[in-house]
C-alpha cells in the first residue's frame, strides 16, 4: 500500500502550516502608501491610520465627535478606534508590537511609559513639534510633558491633567453638622476634624464615614506626599528607595489612623469586596467627603447630582506641603509607523484645540477631562463647563505643579502590583502594621534597584 | 484496490486537515515557541534574547513569589478538587434517587457551569461583602461574628474555593449521575439481599463501579485547578496581600504587565511539567485500577 508515512506527512503539513502563518502575516502589513509621499498619496488613495486608546470612543469621553471632525477635515485618512478596556489594554498592545503590527497612535500610561521608550518603541516627537508653530512643548503642563520627555527627547503628548487633588464633599451633611466647607487652606488635622464630625454610627455599626481616600497605594498616597514624603529619592532616575523615610511612614500611619483609629474612613477592603467605589458610596449619602480624581466626576456625573457637592483642592500637610499624586496617559506614535506625519497631525489634532472642542462638543452634558493642552484648559470648555456647575475647576491645573508621578523605573509596575499594593492592602485590613508593611516595600525596592 | 485505499486515505486526510493544521498553529506552534521563548529575555517589544536556563535559575532561587503562588495554587487545588468531587458525587447520589422534582433541581445546578465566570464572581462579592453581605448574615445565626470574607489574608482563598465548587459541581454531577445510572439494579438488589445497609450498598456496590468516572473528574479537576485563574483574577485580584496570588495569575501578571514573556514561558512550562507528573501519577496508580477492576 502506498500510504504516506507519518513523518512524511508531517513534514506536509508543518509546510502547509508554515505558509498559512505567512500569509497570515503577509495581509497583517499594511498595504499603505508609502510614508514619504504621504501627502500626495493621502489625496488619492484612502489612508488608515490606527488609534488605541483605552478611553472609550463615547459620551463619557467626548471621542465620539472627534474622530468624525478629523475625519471630515482630513479627507482621505481614515481613523480605526481600536478601544479596549483598561485592563486588557497593555497585553493586547504588547501582543500587536511583538507581532509587528504596531497601531499607528497609541495611549502608554505614564507608568510602563519608560519601558516603551527604552525598547524604542516609541517615535522621537522632539523634531515635529520644534518645526510646528502652532503646537508647543511649552502649552503643556510642565510636569505632565517632563513625564513624556526622555533625555530630552519627547516621546509623549500628555493627554489630561489630573492629579489626586479633588476633595468632593457633600454639602448637606456639612450644614446638618453646622461645619464650614472645606477651604484651600484645609490640613490634614481640618480634615480630621470635619471627618470625625461626620462620620455616624448606629449601634457598631458606621451608617455614614466622614471621609475616604481613593488611591491609598504607598506611591499614590496624598498623606506621604503632602507630608513631604518620598517613595524614591527621585522620580526622574531613581537609585534609592524612601519608603523608610520618616515622612513616607508617618504619611501612612496618619492614613492608617482614619481607618483604624479613628474609624473615620472605611477600608479599601470595603471596597473592593463590593464592586463600589468612592463615588458609589458618596453618591448614596453614606460618606461626607473622599479625594480622588476628577475623572471619578466625569465617569459619573449623574451620581455625584443626587447629593448637593462641593469640590474643593484636597488638603496640605501639618508643615504646609501640598503634594498629590498622579497618573497620566500619553499619546504617542509608534516608532516604525509607516505615516509618521498623518499620526502627528493626528496627535496634534487631538491633544490640541480642535481636538479639545470636538470633544466638548460631544461631551456628555458638556463634561470633559481636564486638558493638559494649557489653552484649552484656560478656555471656555474647561473651566465654563455648563451642567451642572462645579466648584473650582482650577484646582486640576493648579495642583499640577505639586503632582507626583511614580519613579520612573522599569520595574515600577511590577514592584506595585507584587509589593507596594499588597503591602498596602495589608495595612488597609489590619493585618500589619504601616512599619512592617513599608520595610516590606523597602526592601524589595531596594532589591530591584540594586539588580538593575 | 490501491486506487481506492488512496482515496480514502485522502479523504481521510482532508478531512481532519482543519484540525489538524489548526492544531498545529494554534497549539502545537505555541507549545513549542513556548519552550524556545523559555530560554531567552523577551519584553514583547524587541527581539528576544537568548540567556540559557537563567529564567529557571531565577524563578527556582531568587523570586519568592514563585513559592508563593506556587503554594497558593496548591492551597487553591487542595481546597477545591476533593471537596468539589465529595459534593457534586452526593448532589449526584441524591439527583438519582428519582424524588419529586430532581429535573428542575438538575437544571438549577447546572446553571452556574454555563454562566459567565464575571457575573458569577460579582454576585458572590456581594454575597461575601463585609459589610452588608449575605454570608455574614447567615453565619450571624450561628453566633459567628462579621468576617471581610474576600479582603482577610485567612479567608480570601476558601472563600473562592467555595465559589469555585459552587459553579463547576454542576458538571461533575452531570458525570456521576450518568455513570450512577450504569450501576446495574441487580447488583444492589443482590447487595440488599445480602444484608446490606444503603450506606454499605454504596460504599461496597456504587462507588467500586463509578471509579472510571471518580478517575476522569478527578483528572480534568486537578488540571483545571492547577489552572485556576479567572475566579481569583475578578474576585480578589490576588489580594489581600499575596493571599489568592495563583501560578496562573502570576504567569499572567509577568507576560502582559511586567515585560517578562520569556520569565512566564519558563513558568507555564514549569506548571506543565507539574500538571504532566501529576496525571501520570494518576494514570499508572489509579487509572489502570479504575479500569481494571471493572467486571
Amino acid at each position: 500500500m502506498n500510504s504516506l508515512s507519518r513523518r512524511n506527512f508531517l513534514k506536509v503539513a508543518g509546510a502547509g502550516s508554515v505558509s498559512l502563518v505567512l500569509a497570515a502575516c503577509a495581509t497583517a502589513t499594511p498595504a499603505a502608501a508609502p510614508s514619504s509621499q504621504e501627502g500626495a498619496a493621502a489625496s488619492e488613495t484612502v489612508q488608515k491610520l490606527v488609534v488605541a486608546s483605552f478611553y472609550a470612543v463615547d459620551q463619557t469621553s467626548g471621542w465620539a465627535g472627534l474622530v468624525d471632525a478629523f475625519e471630515q477635515e482630513n479627507p482621505g485618512i481614515q481613523v480605526e478606534t481600536q478601544v479596549t478596556p483598561s485592563t486588557e489594554y497593555l497585553p493586547k498592545i504588547l501582543t500587536q508590537i511583538a507581532a509587528d503590527t504596531p497601531p499607528d497612535v497609541l495611549g502608554v500610561e505614564n507608568t510602563p511609559f519608560i519601558q516603551f521608550v527604552r525598547k524604542n518603541v516609541l517615535l522621537d516627537l522632539t523634531p515635529k513639534l520644534e518645526a510646528d508653530q502652532a503646537f508647543k512643548a511649552t502649552d503643556f503642563f510642565p510636569k505632565l510633558i517632563g513625564r513624556y520627555t526622555i533625555d530630552n527627547k519627547v516621546y509623549g503628548i500628555p493627554y489630561d491633567v489630573q492629579p489626586i487633588c479633588c476633595l468632593f464633599y457633600n454639602k448637606g451633611e456639612f450644614d446638618e453638622a453646622g461645619l464650614t466647607y472645606p477651604t484651600n487652606e484645609w490640613r490634614w488635622d481640618d480634615l480630621l476634624t470635619a471627618a470625625q464630625a461626620l462620620t455616624k454610627t448606629e449601634g457598631n455599626r458606621t451608617s455614614q464615614y466622614g471621609f475616604f481616600l481613593g488611591e491609598t497605594a504607598a506611591d499614590r498616597n496624598l498623606f506621604v506626599y503632602s507630608n513631604g514624603g518620598q517613595v524614591a529619592d527621585s522620580v526622574e532616575s531613581p537609585t534609592k528607595a524612601t519608603f523608610n523615610d520618616p515622612k513616607t511612614v508617618e504619611g501612612m500611619q496618619y492614613w492608617a489612623d482614619l481607618v483604624h483609629k479613628h474609624k473615620v474612613a472605611p477600608s479599601p477592603a470595603f471596597f473592593q469586596q463590593g464592586g463600589m467605589n468612592g463615588s458609589d458610596l458618596f453618591a448614596t449619602g453614606r460618606l461626607a467627603m473622599f479625594v480622588g480624581g476628577y475623572w471619578e466626576f466625569v465617569f459619573a456625573p449623574d451620581k455625584f447630582s443626587q447629593v448637593p457637592f462641593g469640590m474643593q483642592i484636597a488638603p496640605v500637610g501639618p508643615e504646609g506641603i501640598r503634594g498629590y499624586a498622579t497618573g497620566g496617559t500619553a499619546y504617542c506614535a509608534s516608532q516604525t509607523t509607516k505615516h509618521q506625519d498623518t499620526a502627528w497631525e493626528f496627535i496634534k489634532y487631538f491633544m490640541g484645540m480642535p481636538g479639545w472642542e470636538a470633544a466638548f462638543a460631544a461631551a456628555n452634558k458638556g463634561i470633559i477631562y481636564p486638558p493638559a493642552y494649557i489653552p484649552a484648559y484656560n478656555s471656555e470648555l474647561y473651566l465654563a463647563q455648563p451642567n451642572p456647575p462645579v466648584e473650582n475647576l482650577n484646582i486640576n491645573g493648579d495642583a499640577a505643579e505639586f503632582a507626583w508621578f511614580t519613579p520612573h523605573h522599569e520595574k515600577w509596575v511590577e514592584l506595585r502590583d507584587t509589593v507596594i499594593i499588597p503591602q498596602t492592602e495589608l495595612i488597609g485590613n489590619g493585618e500589619k502594621t504601616v512599619e512592617e508593611a513599608l520595610a516590606e516595600m523597602q526592601s524589595a525596592v531596594e532589591r530591584a534597584f540594586a539588580e538593575s | 484496490m490501491l486506487r481506492t485505499n488512496r482515496q480514502h486515505l485522502l479523504v481521510g486526510l482532508a478531512f481532519i486537515a482543519p484540525n489538524f493544521i489548526a492544531f498545529l498553529i494554534f497549539v502545537a506552534g505555541p507549545v513549542v515557541a513556548g519552550l524556545l521563548l523559555s530560554f531567552t529575555e523577551w519584553d514583547l517589544l524587541s527581539t528576544p534574547r537568548w540567556v540559557g536556563i537563567n529564567n529557571y535559575v531565577t524563578l527556582l532561587t531568587r523570586d519568592n513569589l514563585f513559592w508563593t503562588s506556587l503554594w497558593n495554587t496548591v492551597y487553591y487545588v487542595l481546597l477545591t478538587v476533593p471537596a468539589g468531587i465529595i459534593v457534586s458525587l452526593g448532589l449526584a447520589v441524591i439527583m438519582n434517587q428519582g424524588l419529586f422534582g430532581t429535573r428542575v433541581y438538575r437544571t438549577v445546578f447546572f446553571i452556574p457551569v454555563v454562566a459567565s465566570t464575571i457575573a458569577v464572581a460579582l454576585a458572590w462579592k456581594w454575597f461575601y461583602n463585609g459589610e452588608f453581605g449575605v454570608l455574614n448574615w447567615i453565619t450571624s445565626w450561628f453566633g459567628i461574628p462579621p468576617q471581610n470574607w474576600l479582603t482577610d489574608s485567612t479567608w480570601a482563598m476558601p472563600s473562592v474555593a467555595l465559589t469555585v465548587i459552587w459553579k463547576t459541581m454542576g458538571y461533575n454531577m452531570v458525570i456521576f449521575l450518568a455513570g450512577l445510572q450504569d450501576v446495574p439494579q441487580s447488583l444492589h438488589e443482590a447487595a440488599e439481599i445480602d444484608g446490606a445497609n444503603s450506606w454499605q450498598r454504596f460504599w461496597s456496590v456504587t462507588l467500586p463501579l463509578l471509579r472510571p468516572h471518580l478517575f476522569f473528574v478527578l483528572v480534568i479537576s486537578l488540571i483545571g485547578a492547577f489552572q485556576a485563574f479567572d475566579m481569583v483574577y475578578v474576585m480578589t485580584n490576588g489580594g489581600p496581600g499575596n493571599a489568592t496570588r495563583v501560578y496562573n495569575y502570576y504567569i499572567w501578571e509577568n507576560a502582559f504587565q511586567f515585560f517578562k514573556m520569556g520569565y512566564a514561558s519558563a513558568m507555564a512550562y514549569i506548571l506543565f511539567l507539574l500538571i504532566f507528573v501529576v496525571t501520570l501519577v494518576q494514570v499508572r496508580y489509579l487509572g489502570r485500577r479504575a479500569y481494571s477492576e471493572l467486571g
